[in-house]
């Protein structure tokens, strides 16, 4: 039989890649090719915020440099940059995430906005240093803004309708 | 899971994760060096992949533009009103439409013109969006397989959309010309002056390098000039316009925002003139002067002279 605990974990970390891929298929969607929009916020890095300050179990790291190097490749961006920016993200919050997870959502969310900007700036950097092209500063600090207004939407979304809340978890492995 | 393990586990896991980095570090400049290889990866791996979900994408895609059509039911009457003015001000276009064929057709049939053969095209459906703010392209169901080449210019029924830059087996990638890194030589029509038409990630691409601007106009109509061989000269892009920020820009003739079927131009290079010095052959080193006639002339201009002298006797 199957050990239950490893059996949620399993299940915990499936839903987390259907989603991830659900996200990333929603913006290929041919909804209006061509039009120029408002640059969305990044739900798929709200998404694996969310889930690595949650259930850091049900996320190893390895899935998410595989889920960023495909959408690094689908998305014509840089191949592998933004999937090792993603994973020194992660793991930073990862390391963190015993702390965080006494402190109010607040904190939280500020210290998410802290290291996504810091994500930002490293990426704007590397760009500039092998001379690639850099995208608008402007859109980019829209799409900044638009993913940390995005992200106590996500964490509630994820704490009501994925029972990801908040400080369950801690009560979890405390008492295992 | 490393937290449960013992102590050696949490360095095991911080040197495997720095590997890990340090390998997608090297994947980037592996794709930084060899960028076009790279590329080729990455159209091969889209086309692997990409095609085998349109089962999703495609009912997903149609329901959402049904909802936007259902939307666009309560805009009923304002459209009403709009589509009869349009369809007054179509009313004198049509009779000035008619003339011009006439007249073109005159001008043809004067000129014995024939439209160049070499123009077919072959017709895509889009399948995916960029995905990003950031690049502006789509995804034709069409590659490798139909003969698409790369920079092949691509159209939809009124004007260029872009050009082709990533073929896979059966997708080919079209950036459009919005995305920040699209150029296009294009030619500003009644003043015939050259452009470059940038792409800035907006809806307006700009115009650069161009001459006098002060001879431009916002209307002039802007088509391909053909200028580096690869694109075919004529194909309609757009209008000037003059932006708020002061830059000459163009409006797209395309009906961007609704690109569905698009058109890939098969265009073949056109010949290039090297070497102009084979256009006149030297003449030969060992004689200088006028060339010597070939011999068969001067035999049959000695025929006639004594013809001639013949004649005289008489």
């Amino acid at each position: 039989m199957i050990d239950p605990a490893r059996r949620r974990r399993f299940l915990g970390q499936a839903l987390f890649v259907a989603l991830f891929l659900a996200i990333l298929f929603w913006r290929l969607l041919p909804l209006a090719p061509g039009r120029i929009g408002w640059p969305g916020p990044d739900l798929a890095l709200c998404l694996v915020l969310v889930w690595v300050l949650r259930r850091p179990e049900q996320v190893p790291v390895a899935t998410i440099a595989a889920l960023f190097l495909i959408e690094d490749i689908l998305l014509m961006r840089p191949i592998g940059l933004g999937a090792a920016l993603a994973v020194i993200v992660t793991e930073a919050a990862r390391k963190r995430e015993p702390h965080w997870r006494e402190l109010p959502f607040m904190v939280e969310w500020l210290r998410v906005a802290t290291l996504l900007a810091l994500m930002m700036v490293a990426n704007r950097v590397l760009l500039a240093v092998f001379f690639l092209p850099l995208p608008p500063f402007g859109q980019v600090i829209l799409q900044f803004i638009a993913t940390i207004a995005a992200y106590p939407l996500v964490a509630g979304l994820a704490g009501w309708a994925l029972g990801l809340p908040r400080g369950r978890a801690e009560r979890d492995t405390r008492h295992r | 899971m490393a937290r449960k393990g013992p102590d050696y586990a949490a360095p095991v896991r911080r040197i495997l994760v720095s590997l890990l980095v340090l390998v997608l570090l090297a994947v980037f400049l592996f794709w930084q060096i060899d960028s076009p290889r790279a590329e080729r990866m990455r159209a091969a791996f889209i086309d692997r992949f990409v095609p085998s979900f349109d089962w999703v994408m495609a009912p997903v895609t149609k329901l959402s533009r049904m909802v936007s059509g259902f939307q666009s039911y309560a805009r009923l009457y304002e459209q009403n009103q709009e589509l009869r003015r349009e369809l007054q001000k179509m009313a004198a276009w049509k009779e000035a439409a008619v003339q011009l064929e006439q007249e073109n057709a005159k001008l043809l049939a004067q000129n014995n013109v024939r439209i160049d053969p070499a123009l077919t095209s072959v017709s895509g459906v889009v399948l995916t969006d960029s995905g990003t703010a950031f690049r502006q392209s789509v995804l034709l169901n069409v590659g490798a397989r139909d003969g698409i080449l790369d920079g092949w210019a691509t159209m939809d029924g009124l004007g260029l959309v872009g050009r082709i830059s990533g073929v896979g087996q059966t997708t080919s990638r079209v950036m459009l010309l919005t995305d920040p890194s699209s150029r296009i030589p294009v030619t500003i029509l009644p003043s015939g002056q050259h452009a470059l038409l940038t792409g800035d990630n907006t809806a307006l691409p700009a115009l650069d390098f161009i001459e006098s601007p002060e001879n431009l106009r916002p209307g002039d109509r802007v088509i391909s000039s053909g200028d580096g061989g690869v694109f075919p000269p004529g194909l309609p892009v757009g209008q000037v316009a003059l932006a708020s920020d002061g830059r000459l820009r163009v409006r797209l003739a395309a009906d961007y925002g609704r690109l569905e079927f698009l058109r890939v131009l098969r265009s073949h290079p056109a010949e290039q003139l090297s070497d102009t010095g084979l256009l006149i052959p030297p003449p030969p080193a060992d004689f200088i002067g006028p060339p010597l006639p070939p011999l068969a002339d001067m035999q049959a201009a000695g025929e006639n002279s004594e013809a001639a002298a013949g004649a005289g006797d008489d």
